[in-house]
């Protein structure tokens, strides 16, 4: 039995999404899977330094903050990718010499929090009114060591994971994926299995995204 | 219906050209949303746009905002009106201005100004005229009141004239106010203590459908004409 | 350059000080009342609390560890605490660089947990001289509305008192840390619950408030702080540049304080012993489907 009472390893945990949880950001939002939490605020585009400004573009500020100690390498990791990601979405370039500021805050940590990351910026520059391409949906997989792939593992199902893999897809083309990061041993056919079980989980938190907006804008 | 973006929107039957609004961009041949919200059409079908909220102000021609003066120079002043950029506003954009006869606006001063330059490549300009008629109508320097943050969502429907809310409030107790489309809303009233039931009242019309504005209204109504 | 934090308008700074003289505050609370306050304990785990005080969040989160003591103190643990502004919680702060005000805030925080000698040390130790508990607790501030101080001091003893660590079994020179599934898991030895009470004063002193708002803080003339518990023992008291105050002012803020101090402790128990009923019934529901199975 896994955490959360799942049966299945192809099955996500509980997903938990809620917006406009922060007073002074102009946009926020809390993700979740399970008791993996992340909290993503939102500025801009907001007034930038002189030496940080872009002349064409807005400048992406973005910082990624655990809920134990001090922030390390993997943090500066998770910025990096989570920038590669946002710069793709959002459309900078009808703000130039202007900043947004992305920030995130790990709350509760049982594995996969680069995911929520990822789903909690996502939903933050929605909240805040930031002009985006498409929307961002991203879940983590992992293969124990009998080779079984797991869907959204927990931290104790990632410590004994011979390969864990971040798959990102966006909701405007399904097909291509927006952004992948693996490690660990694995083969091919391990990798196109993990793709493709990303993509339909991704297509279900992109499903999520769409409800709970729905249950926000136009309350039944 | 709930648009999020990504989304690709049908371009609506229409004769005449289809003028895409706020919330829309044209990514070669489709109409794709940029920004969640309700997906709206005039009537007419010419123009298609989301209807979204947000808090941060992007500045656009001809909108009137409330800005708070931050520098003082001989051509005018650096005014905040909370956007990306401090704005500008000419010493001599005032009605009946001239060089021997200039505005004193202090630091820390309220002006509620007309968005006069706006595009995305240049720091944003303000006036204080009526472009039709070099009036001041309304336009300058407002003081004493108080004023609140909201989202540009609320403005948009403070501004509305058929907002029932103002109608209600206003005839329990008149009060002065001054909307900028940049989230800050200016009230003036008789007491301090009025003045903080208004602000209290117009915040939380917000989540109050018009159709119940009269019930809501009433619960202010003895906060509003206490005597003491 | 400020990047970000709006300016005040002269109009809202008047208001302000018009509207105290009239024993009115902006968001129409009495001058020493407290805004709503909201502890949600557990949801990262044990010793994790987010505080909400009025619009104002600060996460707090405790982790211990088990380190070599220092020579000097060989019977002692360590207790480190790690405040962070977060730029999600203003425009005004930024990643690298601190603020005055974020400066006075953390170091606040030590003198009203630390150096109150709040968390017993001794009771960290394992084995004198060898190994004793490291506790560290970081403190995120999430939402700047004012009044940040007093919210981390109530989200840190809330997430103290909450936390919970291994249990361990001392055997000559090993120590055996348990699971915290094998063995229940111990609270923190805490001698007494530190309460940080911040007044904001304005008009030259005349006015007096208790947990200012965001606008308050930057109308006022300065500040007064009072770190106090429910035996009405003072632990700190702070006052630091900004107008005089009259000393029969500060005789009554720290009775004010004393009295608020007992309210929010109240309030904390209130908000641990909901969990700690949690936990029980989860037990017990675990252990009716355990019997079931069997």
């Amino acid at each position: 039995m896994r955490s959360n009472g799942r049966t299945d390893e192809h099955q996500l945990r509980p997903l938990s999404a809620s917006f406009g949880v922060l007073s002074r950001a102009d946009g926020s939002s809390r993700f979740g899977f399970g008791t993996t939490e992340v909290l993503a605020s939102v500025f801009g585009p907001k007034e930038v330094r002189i030496r940080d400004e872009k002349i064409d573009s807005a400048t992406l500020q973005i910082s990624v903050r655990p809920l134990n100690g001090l922030s390390g390498p993997l943090h500066r990791l998770a910025e990096r990718q989570l920038r590669d990601l946002i710069e793709a979405a959002v459309l900078a370039s009808i703000h130039p010499r202007s900043a947004i500021q992305v920030t995130i805050q790990v709350t509760g940590d049982d594995g996969c929090f680069m995911s929520a990351a990822v789903n909690a910026a996502s939903l933050a520059l929605l909240d805040a009114g930031v002009a985006q391409r498409h929307l961002l949906a991203s879940v983590t997989l992992a293969f124990d060591p009998n080779g079984t792939l797991l869907l959204d593992p927990s931290l104790k199902e990632l410590e004994t994971a011979k390969s864990v893999h971040t798959f990102t897809f966006s909701n405007s083309n399904d097909a291509v994926i927006a952004g992948v990061s693996s490690e660990g041993v694995y083969s091919q056919d391990e990798y196109k299995q993990a793709c493709t079980v990303a993509q339909q989980a991704c297509a279900t938190i992109h499903s999520f995204y769409r409800k709970t907006m729905e249950q926000k804008l136009a309350p039944q | 219906m709930v648009v999020l973006p990504g989304d690709i929107v049908p371009i609506p039957e229409s004769e005449q050209t289809v003028r895409v609004g706020p919330g829309l961009r044209q990514d070669v041949a489709n109409i794709v949303v940029a920004k969640a919200g309700i997906l709206k059409q005039s009537v007419t079908g010419d123009r298609v746009w989301v209807e979204g909220n947000q808090r941060r102000y992007v500045p656009q021609l001809n909108e009137s905002v409330i800005g708070i003066v931050t520098a003082k120079h001989v051509e005018g002043f650096r005014v905040d009106i909370g956007g990306a950029h401090p704005a500008t506003l000419g010493a001599l954009a005032f009605e009946g201005a001239t060089k021997r006869n200039k505005p004193n606006l202090e630091i820390g001063a309220l002006v509620f100004a007309r968005v006069c330059l706006a595009n995305k490549d240049m720091d944003p300009e303000l006036d204080c005229v009526n472009p039709s008629n070099g009036k001041a109508d309304g336009f300058g320097e407002v003081k004493g009141g108080f004023m609140f943050k909201c989202s540009l969502g609320l403005c948009r429907s403070l501004l509305d004239p058929k907002n029932p809310f103002l109608q209600h409030l206003g005839a329990i107790c008149p009060f002065e106010m001054a909307v900028g489309m940049n989230g800050r809303v200016w009230v003036d009233a008789g007491t301090p203590k009025q003045i903080i039931v208004l602000v209290k009242a117009l915040l939380g019309s917000e989540a109050v459908p018009y159709s119940k504005a009269r019930t809501y209204v009433k619960e202010f109504k003895s906060d509003l004409t206490s005597v003491e | 350059m400020n990047t970000g934090e709006q300016p005040v308008s002269t109009s809202e700074r008047n208001f302000v000080t018009a509207a105290l003289r009239e024993g009115l505050r902006v968001d129409g609370r009495g001058a020493y009342e407290f805004r709503d306050l909201a502890i949600n304990l557990g949801d990262g785990g044990y010793g994790s609390a987010e505080v909400l005080l009025g619009k104002t969040r600060v996460l707090a989160n405790v982790a211990a560890e088990v380190v070599r003591p220092n020579a000097a103190n060989a019977t002692e643990g360590f207790v480190h605490f790690n405040t962070s502004f977060s730029p999600m919680a203003s425009p005004a702060f930024e990643q690298g660089r601190l603020t005055d005000e974020e400066v006075l805030i953390s170091r606040m925080l030590e003198k009203a947990l630390r150096r109150s000698r709040a968390i017993d040390t001794e009771g960290l130790c394992i084995i004198a001289g060898e190994k004793v508990w490291s506790i560290r607790i970081d403190i995120h501030v999430l939402d700047h509305e004012g009044n940040i101080l007093d919210c981390a001091c109530i989200a840190a003893i809330a997430a103290l008192l909450h936390f919970r660590r291994p249990d361990i079994t001392v055997e000559g020179d090993n120590v055996i840390i348990h699971d915290m599934d094998e063995r229940n898991p111990i609270p923190l030895s805490i001698h007494h619950i530190p309460i940080c009470i911040t007044f904001g004063f304005f008009d030259n002193g005349d006015r007096v408030l208790v947990d200012p708002t965001h606008l308050e803080e930057q109308v006022q003339d300065g500040n007064f702080i009072v770190v106090v518990n429910t035996h009405r023992e003072l632990c700190t008291m702070s006052k630091a540049g900004g107008a005089s105050l009259d000393v029969a002012r500060i005789i009554q803020c720290t009775e004010v304080a004393a009295a608020k101090a007992a309210e929010v402790t109240e309030l904390v128990r209130t908000a641990l012993s909901k969990v700690i009923i949690r936990i029980s019934i989860y037990c017990q529901h675990i252990n009716q489907f355990i019997t079931k199975v069997q």
